[in-house]
């Protein structure tokens, strides 16, 4: 009976996830790809989330705002595995993808992407968190697990390097 | 940074991550049911392996406790050969390994008067030979 009862619990937790992350994975890749900046990597970044969330669901559930949590656990695979990657691999000058958009967007895309991925990655996810997902700095910091006084003076030094970047960016796109 | 700011930088996000540029990805969540449920197991056994071990501790250490080994619970309290608590030396019975029709000791027959007097073992007080 309680075996039943078991299978029947499992049956329902892997239906609700299974909702969750349909509806939710291409907001997810999205996050992904804009801290990553590779459409291939996202896909990875996304799939690792997913399957943490899904390790951690009855929690979550209860604990509620999964979404939040969800982007959260994303952040930090990010980060652990540009940090692990970063003393295993030499950087190489990353290749932006040449896909079909309009030209005036598509040299946005290329400046704001070159300017993002630019960034240390703890700023990316910073500015990710806190404009792109639109987190208060406390939520922020909770994911990030720094302090708030961290990420107020981190989102301040990655907004002040981007703007020059894309300045200088800009500056070298007009000026082709 | 002001809100045109923030919003400024929001579409900025948004062209970047549009979705017309990313190319075609089939769905994740077969594989992150997979993985979750193979981590969830991991999780499962590992905690069944720490708790077997707590406990397979927990009884290493209490057998190892003095008074708590086998052997220390065979023992008597005290043992019957110890040295007596006063200084008359007291005669302890023979040993059984010693049969009756072995050799006597050469101690016995340095006592007078007792000849056929089993030897003694156990320690001796220095006032006694």
């Amino acid at each position: 009976m309680s075996r039943r009862a078991g299978w029947v619990r499992e049956a329902v937790r892997e239906r609700e996830f299974r909702e969750f992350a349909e509806a939710r994975q291409a907001d997810l890749r999205r996050s992904a790809y804009l801290l990553c900046g590779d459409w291939h990597q996202a896909q990875d970044l996304t799939q690792t989330a997913l399957m943490k969330l899904y390790a951690a669901w009855g929690r979550v559930r209860r604990d509620g705002n999964v979404d939040a949590y969800a982007r959260t656990i994303l952040t930090r695979v990010f980060i652990d595995q540009y940090r692990r990657r970063a003393w295993r691999e030499e950087l190489v000058e990353a290749v932006p993808e040449a896909q079909a958009a309009p030209p005036a967007t598509r040299e946005l895309r290329l400046v704001m992407q070159s300017a993002l991925m630019e960034l240390p990655p703890r700023y990316r996810a910073v500015l990710v968190l806190r404009y792109w997902e639109d987190w208060s700095v406390e939520q922020t910091a909770e994911a990030l697990r720094v302090t708030p006084g961290t990420v107020k003076s981190q989102s301040a030094r990655g907004l002040r390097r981007l703007r020059r970047l894309l300045g200088s960016l800009a500056h070298e796109v007009n000026g082709r | 940074m002001s809100e045109r700011d923030a919003a400024d930088l929001r579409d900025a996000f948004a062209a970047v991550a549009d979705d017309a540029t990313a190319p075609p990805m089939p769905s994740v969540t077969d594989a992150a049911v997979a993985g979750g449920t193979r981590i969830r197991r991991r999780r499962a056994a590992a905690a069944a392996g720490g708790a077997l071990a707590v406990v397979a501790l927990g009884v290493t250490l209490a057998a190892g406790l003095p008074g708590m080994g086998a052997e220390e619970r065979s023992r008597p309290a005290t043992p019957p050969s110890g040295p007596p608590a006063s200084s008359t030396p007291t005669e302890s019975p023979a040993p059984s390994e010693v049969p009756s029709w072995g050799p006597t000791p050469t101690r016995s027959v340095d006592r007078p008067g007792s000849p056929a007097e089993p030897s003694n073992e156990g320690p001796r007080s220095s006032d006694s030979g």
